[in-house]
Formats: C-alpha cells, sequence, structure tokens
C-alpha cells in the first residue's frame, strides 16, 4: 500500500471509538470492584483499591484519546481482508481441534492451509514442507525433549 | 572468587557451549528478520528450555537475546530497516555508510561495537549483580512498590509521543493481572467463577500473542520481502581504526549499561541517547553525524547491547524486569520453580555466575561469528522464505502455550492477546507496557499494601529509598511530558527530517522520535 492511500483511509474516528471502548471497559472494572469485599485490616486500602484506581484513570485517559483523536488507518487493505480474517479463523479452529486431531494432524492441516494463504503456490512443495515440520517438531519436542504433545486421533500409534 | 569457579564450571560443558552457539546462530537470522525482534525470538523459543536443566536454557535464549540485538542492525545498516527497535539509532549512519559503498565496513562497526558493549556490559553486570543482590535483601514492601511504580511510569514515559497510548496500555496490563486471587485478602476479582481464572492469566501465553502471533497476523496482511544487497569495496581493519572507534564504543558502553539498569528500558533507548552523547562529545566534527560516521553508528550499537546485560541486573536481582526480553528469561527461570530475586544468589550461586560467564562467552561467539560471517549473513538471511516462516512462528507459538502446563487454556489466552495485539498495533498502543504492567502491577499493588499494614499509615514514603525511588519516578514524569509537549509543539510547526538537530540531550532516553519512526519505516515496506 502506498503512502498515499493510508492518508486518505486514516481518520480520527479510530482513535475516538478505542476511547469510548476504554472508557466502558473502565466502567465496567468499577461495577465488578463495587462488590469486591472491603479490606480486612484498618490500613490495608482493600482488594477493590487497586481496581478503582485503574479504573478512574482509564476513564480520564480515554476521554483525552476521545479529545485528542489523531489520524491512524486501523482497518486492513481491502485486498488484504480476506486473507487477514482467513488466518485468524484458521488459527481459531487449529487451537479448537489441536487435541482432538491430535498435534500431528492438526499442525500438518493448519500448516497446508497457512502456507497456501501466504501465497505459494507449489502443492506438491506446501505438502512436503508441512508434513516435514510438523513431524520435525513432534520428534523434536515429544521425544527429545519430553514435552507432552496431544496425540489425538493417532493415539496408540505414535 | 570461588563463585566464579563453580559458574566457570557450570559453562564448561559441551552441551551448554552447544547451546551458546546455536542461540547465537538463530538470534543473529530471527533478529535480522523484520519483525521478529529479540523478545519474539525468545518468546518462541522458549517451550525449547522447558525441558533443559535451568542453566542450559538460560544460555540458548541468552545467545538469542545477544545476537538478536545485534543483528536487528544489519537491516537497519543495509536497507534502513530495523530488525529490532533497538537498532532505530544505527539507521541514519550505519545506511549512510552503505550508500557510500561502505556497507562492509559498517557491517564490521556494528558486530565490534556490538560484541565490546555486550562484553563490557556483562563484566559490569557481573561485578554490580551480586552486591545490588546482596543489598536488596533488606528492601522491604514499599521498596518494591516504589521500584514496580518507577519502572511502570518509565516504560509508559519511553513511548515517545504516544504517551497517553503507552499508559491506556500499561494499565490494561495492570488490569489483567487483577483477574486471579488477590494475594493479600485471597479474593477471586474478575474470574467470573472459572477456576482456570482463579489461579490467574500466565503472561508468558499473553506476551506470545501479543508479539508474536499479532505481528504473524500482520504479515499475512503485508506479504513484506526483504531484500538486502552489500556490494562495495572490501574493508580491512587496522589500529588507526580501532582507535577512532574505542571512545565512542566505550562511552556507548558505559550509556547502554546504565540506561540498561533502569527497570523497564532496556537496549532501546540507550542506543538513542549514547548516539547523542557521542555527537555531543565529537565537538568540533559531529557535522559528519548521520551522514555515515563510523563513531555515531559504534556509540549507537555498543549501547543497545551494553543495555542486554544492563537489563539483567534487575531481572536476576529484583525480579522486576529490565526490559520485555528479560520478562522472558523471568519465566525462563520461573518455570524450573526458581525465583530470580536476591534469594537466587544465595540459593543458586552455579546458575548466577554462569549465566554471567555464560553471556561474556556470549558475546565472545557473537563476535567470532559476526566477524567472519559479515558477508554470509545478509544472503542467508534474505532467503528465509516468509511465506513458511509466519505459518511456522504461529504453530511455535501454539505449541509453546500448550506447553506450559498442557493445557489448551493457555492457547486461548495467546490467541486472544494475539487479537489484541493485532489492533493495538494498528491502532498504535505500544505494546511493551501492557506486558510490563501485567508483571509489576501485582508487584506494585502487594508492595503497596504490605507497607501499609505494616506502618499503618504512608509514612514509609519518606524512608531513603522509597524516597530517592519517589523522586526518580516524578523526575521521569516531568522529563517525559516535557518531551511530549515539545513533540506536539514540533509536529505542529512542521514535519521535520529526523536526526537533524537535536541539541537536548539530557532527557534519557526521549530522543526516540526515530525509535517510533524506525518502527515506521519497517511498517511502511
Amino acid at each position: 500500500m502506498t503512502v498515499d492511500t493510508e492518508m486518505q483511509n486514516s481518520s480520527r474516528t479510530a482513535d475516538r471509538v478505542f476511547g469510548v471502548v476504554i472508557i466502558v471497559l473502565a466502567a465496567a472494572l468499577a461495577a465488578a470492584a463495587l462488590s469486591f469485599p472491603p479490606s480486612a485490616q484498618d490500613s490495608d486500602p482493600g482488594t477493590a483499591a487497586l481496581p478503582w484506581l485503574i479504573a478512574i484513570a482509564l476513564a480520564g485517559l480515554g476521554a483525552v484519546l476521545v479529545a485528542r483523536a489523531e489520524p491512524n488507518t486501523v482497518a486492513p487493505p481491502r485486498e488484504a481482508r480476506v486473507t487477514i480474517a482467513s488466518i485468524v479463523l484458521l488459527t481459531v479452529v487449529y487451537a479448537l481441534v489441536f487435541t482432538t486431531l491430535g498435534f500431528l494432524i492438526a499442525t500438518f492441516l493448519y500448516l497446508n492451509a497457512a502456507i497456501r494463504l501466504m501465497g505459494e503456490r507449489r502443492l506438491a512443495r506446501v505438502v512436503l514442507i508441512s508434513a516435514a515440520f510438523s513431524a520435525a517438531l513432534y520428534l523434536l519436542f515429544a521425544e527429545m525433549l519430553a514435552v507432552y504433545l496431544p496425540s489425538g486421533l493417532l493415539e496408540g500409534i505414535i | 572468587m570461588n563463585d566464579w569457579l563453580i559458574g566457570l564450571q557450570a559453562i564448561a560443558d559441551p552441551l551448554v557451549l552447544l547451546l551458546i552457539l546455536c542461540g547465537v546462530l538463530i538470534g543473529i537470522v530471527v533478529g535480522a528478520l523484520p519483525g521478529i525482534s529479540a523478545t519474539v525470538g525468545v518468546a518462541i523459543l522458549l517451550p525449547f528450555t522447558f525441558a533443559m536443566e535451568p542453566l542450559q536454557g538460560m544460555m540458548l535464549l541468552l545467545g538469542i537475546y545477544g545476537g538478536a540485538v545485534y543483528a536487528g542492525s544489519i537491516p537497519a545498516i543495509l536497507v534502513r530497516a530495523p530488525g529490532t527497535p533497538a537498532s532505530a539509532a544505527s539507521v541514519d549512519d550505519g545506511n549512510a555508510l552503505t550508500r557510500q559503498g561502505q556497507a562492509s565496513q559498517a557491517l564490521k562497526v556494528s558486530v565490534l561495537a556490538s560484541s565490546l558493549g555486550g562484553i563490557i556490559g556483562v563484566i559490569f553486570l557481573a561485578l554490580l549483580a551480586p552486591v545490588l543482590a546482596h543489598f536488596a535483601l533488606g528492601f522491604g514492601p514499599a521498596a518494591y512498590f516504589m521500584l514496580a511504580l518507577l519502572a511502570l511510569t518509565v516504560v509508559a514515559a519511553v513511548s515517545e509521543g504516544r504517551m497517553i497510548k503507552g499508559l491506556i496500555s500499561g494499565l490494561i496490563g495492570v488490569g489483567i493481572a487483577l483477574i486471579g486471587l488477590d494475594t493479600i485478602q485471597g479474593y477471586p476479582r474478575l474470574t467470573g467463577g472459572s477456576p482456570e481464572l482463579a489461579s490467574g492469566i500466565d503472561y508468558i501465553p499473553v506476551m506470545i500473542g501479543l508479539f508474536a502471533v499479532a505481528e504473524a497476523f500482520l504479515q499475512f496482511e503485508r506479504k513484506f520481502k526483504l531484500k538486502m544487497q552489500a556490494k562495495g569495496q572490501k574493508f580491512t581493519a587496522s589500529f588507526g581504526w580501532l582507535k577512532k572507534l574505542a571512545p565512542s564504543s566505550l562511552l556507548g558502553s558505559f550509556v547502554g549499561f546504565i540506561i540498561g539498569v533502569i527497570p523497564g528500558t532496556g537496549g532501546d533507548i540507550g542506543s538513542f541517547v549514547a548516539y547523542n552523547e557521542a555527537k555531543r562529545t565529537a565537538r568540533k566534527d559531529k557535522k559528519r553525524f548521520g551522514k555515515g560516521d563510523i563513531r555515531g553508528l559504534a556509540a549507537a550499537e555498543s549501547s543497545k547491547n551494553a543495555g542486554t546485560a544492563g537489563a539483567l541486573v534487575p531481572t536476576l536481582t529484583l525480579g522486576i524486569p529490565g526490559d520485555v526480553t528479560s520478562a522472558v528469561l523471568i519465566g525462563a527461570i520461573t518455570v524450573h520453580g526458581l525465583q530470580p530475586g536476591p534469594s537466587l544468589f544465595e540459593g543458586s550461586p552455579d546458575l548466577v555466575n554462569g549465566i554471567f560467564i555464560g553471556f561474556l562467552v556470549v558475546y565472545l561467539v557473537l563476535l567470532l561469528l559476526g566477524w567472519l560471517g559479515t558477508g554470509v549473513w545478509s544472503p542467508v538471511i534474505e532467503k528465509v522464505p516468509s511465506t513458511y516462516l509466519w505459518p511456522a512462528v504461529i504453530v511455535l507459538s501454539v505449541l509453546g502455550c500448550y506447553s506450559l502446563r498442557s493445557s489448551i487454556f493457555d492457547v486461548a489466552v495467546m490467541l486472544v492477546a494475539a487479537g489484541l495485539g493485532y489492533i493495538m498495533i494498528k491502532a498504535g498502543f505500544p505494546l511493551a507496557p501492557l506486558i510490563i504492567g501485567m508483571i509489576l502491577g501485582p508487584i506494585a499493588e502487594e508492595g503497596f499494601r504490605r507497607a501499609m499494614i505494616i506502618e499503618g499509615d504512608l509514612s514509609w514514603v519518606m524512608e531513603p529509598l522509597p524516597l530517592v525511588l519517589l523522586a526518580m519516578t516524578v523526575a521521569s514524569v516531568v522529563l517525559a511530558v516535557r518531551r511530549e509537549l515539545r513533540l506536539r509543539r514540533e509536529s505542529a510547526v512542521e514535519e521535520e527530517g529526523p536526526g537533524e538537530e537535536e541539541p537536548d540531550a539530557e532527557a534519557p532516553g526521549l530522543e526516540g522520535t526515530s525509535s517510533a519512526e524506525g518502527d515506521e519505516v519497517r511498517r511502511s515496506q
């Protein structure tokens, strides 16, 4: 993306939205702190003191951010939106199936998809590298370093 | 003296030496790659150390730390794109040399000064840390509260030109650390009844998500391609050349170490301060600075690596991280059931002294590899295919978080942090304050409340040590606010060229417009 388009896309809206989100967060924290018990000793400021302090400071800073918003570009460039959404979704799915499918299968599938998403088109290469990398990591961690990795579907086979 | 022998004995093990070598090699490669800073390198390779002895693991990580902080300057010098933030101060002079066909000389200056800075820094570390650790045995909760407060302010204050966002980031970190049992009353805060949240959120998955995975997501968006060409004349070092470099390298090492010791700073800021100091002391011929002066480059380079050793001082003696990378090192020690702090020096002299001697070996290895490999590294680094690299980084991150406790919960935490980090980077919120806040928030709260319980009132503030630390905190706030106001005025007047004229070198580390700018250079490519 060139500097020109970045300038065009940038606006103060993002900072203002973040400012409001931070104020809301501060309010939520303060609301939660209301139900915290009082301190057991007189001189102890208690378990709610720090949450209150954070809430007040965050609310103030959020307000400053709204007031002094500066232009910046937060949304990803149009042509990259599908890619970025896909990799985030893909990674979440990877984490979800990590234990059920097992490290080897999940990682192999994830790498296949992610490397292709990165723009690699040579299919045989993608499959080969994904397989080699997952197997190497498994051997290194599970066998050599004795770190427990879920075997999932391959339970009893490896 | 006996302690040094223990340390030497611990290091004189072929496996440990091999790990140092691997660490430095990995460090050089990851440090030079844009997007993978020393922090990311150390964080994603942390799980490799879980099954090792504490010292072995530390040697691998320290090798990566030293190597990566050095190698960040390779792309800074060759293509104006610092591989790690600490190298941002090397961009102007280093890249000017490259454009004059002196790339080879610039790379030699870089490796020599970085290694020298590291070696001097480690010697200071080894001399200072035991004394400080002994002194710190007497630190009460009030001192810890003030130290944590100082580090929190410094880290927010050095978010140049983005102090509001730095403070927000830090407070969010402190807020995340609220989750879990309150250490004094044992009350579960913000857990929503979840047993997993009751034990709190570990900062290692948060850090891996924020730094490594968020950056990986960004790389999917940008598909960055690094092109580094080191053309130009060959260079052979001469005695006169070394003599010319010596003063600024020594100056850089001192400055870098001292600033590195301040909790929360590390090498990123020291390099700018050292650069400005070298420029100031050059007196009559300071005009060449910024246009390819090897003295400026040497000052920045020696300082950033001396800062790595400086950062270990508060990390090892107090358990308060000197910078974000040393926060991971704390994780690498605590995972073995050891606690950085004064007691570590008494309980594990082999580990502590092994770290000192091993870190020295790291820099000797770096000098050797870097000097011999000046021409070799850039083509190797250029060949690392980002198409495979970033998916691999995510896999390593997931694997690393899972292996912390064999639990998918930490992976979930990491993913949430990755999403948060992605948004924060895009919206211009600095990430480091969040992690430092997460680590120091609980130390500060516990220190404050214990001090209040013991003393009954605020009288502990007037004790000598807390008072000195409070004064330093106030000073850092004042300097930061002044700097912030001046930045705003300057940007309101006009956009001036970076590093052209910067007469005021007193505000420590706040000379960092170009640090944020170096980041911009990296991001806009």
